[in-house]
């Protein structure tokens, strides 16, 4: 006869990412370096976003990146061609990044000459909101050949996130999305604030620029 | 164990529905080995209902990793945590409420305080996901 028994467990299932995520963060404030994760979907303007972010603080800081993606060797190509330490984080088949991720690619940063680390997600507005990585700020960015849309199908990693970016307004009449209405919609998500962003010609990314400065002194 | 750990690393694919199973199995085998257990009869989950997790994707993956262990065919059992905000401008907590919009083809949950309707609001529950019992036989 067996004896069945019923047990309590009560475990977070992600505890594992928690510890190390915390772990992570005590390992960036020791070395006082502020880490933003930059998330977003698949050609959203991450990339471009963290290369003029680059290119308009590296006067003033000491700047590297973990660039995570599937295939990570391509955007970290990018990064390092404008003179800063990428290292490539690909998550093979993962359609996120997780604490244990950036735990390795921090192993191969020198943490106490650095003030900025950007975390490039893996393209996705799902999977990355679940996973802490140990970032002091959670930036999102979409683009508004997306559809003005997205946000409100997406409402968690906006509400979850300190900057949108909205991204690629000066095409917005060509697609045929309100850029105002998806940075107004990421404030109705409960998102902290919302900015407008053209990579490809400037427009806002002074704003951008003026959010990374204001989370240093945090 | 070691084959446990082995089986589990064979399917580190896609879909954040894996890691999270992964993770799942392994807290209940280990605690099922905790108990001595010779087979693990049922497993209960609750889920947050802000987390993005699909409940029929996990079912599928906890039940794919658990064959070949003391766990194979048991039964997953699924409970909610309702999502609860705080607004930082009032300070009233309430249930995040689940708006069904017919426009979109899923539900969107609103983050607005439902005393003052500020969006200046803070999630307090909703977003873990805890396994909550196992049930064993020795």
């Amino acid at each position: 006869m067996h004896k069945v028994a019923d047990v309590k467990v009560e475990q977070d299932i992600l505890r594992v990412n928690k510890r190390i995520a915390s772990e992570n963060r005590e390992l960036f404030d020791k070395n006082n370096v502020k880490v933003f994760n930059v998330m977003g979907a698949i050609g959203s303007g991450k990339t471009c976003l963290i290369e003029r972010a680059i290119d308009l603080l590296k006067g003033d800081y000491r700047i590297a990146v973990l660039a995570g993606d599937v295939v990570a060797k391509y955007d970290s190509e990018r990064f390092s061609a404008h003179g800063v330490t990428s290292i490539p984080v690909s998550t093979g088949k993962e359609c996120h990044l997780d604490a244990h991720f950036v735990e390795h690619g921090i192993e191969k940063l020198d943490l106490p000459n650095l003030d900025i680390v950007f975390i490039e997600n893996v393209g996705n507005l799902i999977c990355p909101s679940d996973f802490d990585l140990g970032e002091h700020k959670k930036v999102v960015v979409v683009s508004v050949s997306e559809g003005d849309d997205i946000v409100m199908k997406h409402p968690i990693i906006f509400k979850i996130s300190d900057l949108t970016i909205v991204n690629k307004f000066d095409i917005s009449e060509y697609v045929g999305a309100s850029a105002e209405k998806m940075a107004a919609d990421s404030l109705r998500c409960g998102c902290v604030r919302s900015i407008m962003t053209s990579c490809k010609n400037g427009d806002g990314v002074d704003e951008w620029i003026d959010f990374i400065k204001g989370s240093l002194s945090e | 164990m070691i084959a446990i750990f082995l089986k589990l690393g064979i399917y580190l694919i896609g879909m954040h529905e894996v890691t999270v199973a992964q993770s799942a199995v392994t807290i209940a085998l280990e605690e099922s080995e905790k108990q001595d257990a010779k087979k693990i009869a049922l497993i209960e989950l609750e889920i947050g209902d802000l987390s993005l997790i699909s409940v029929v994707q996990l079912e599928f993956w906890i039940k794919e990793f658990l064959k070949g262990t003391i766990g194979e065919g048991c039964e997953v059992l699924f409970s909610r945590e309702p999502g609860v905000i705080k607004c930082n401008d009032c300070g009233k907590e309430s249930n995040v409420e689940i708006e069904d919009d017919p426009s979109y083809h899923f539900t969107v949950p609103r983050f607005d305080c439902t005393n003052c309707g500020s969006y200046n609001t803070f999630i307090l529950k909703g977003r873990e996901m805890t396994i909550k019992r196992i049930r064993v036989e020795r």
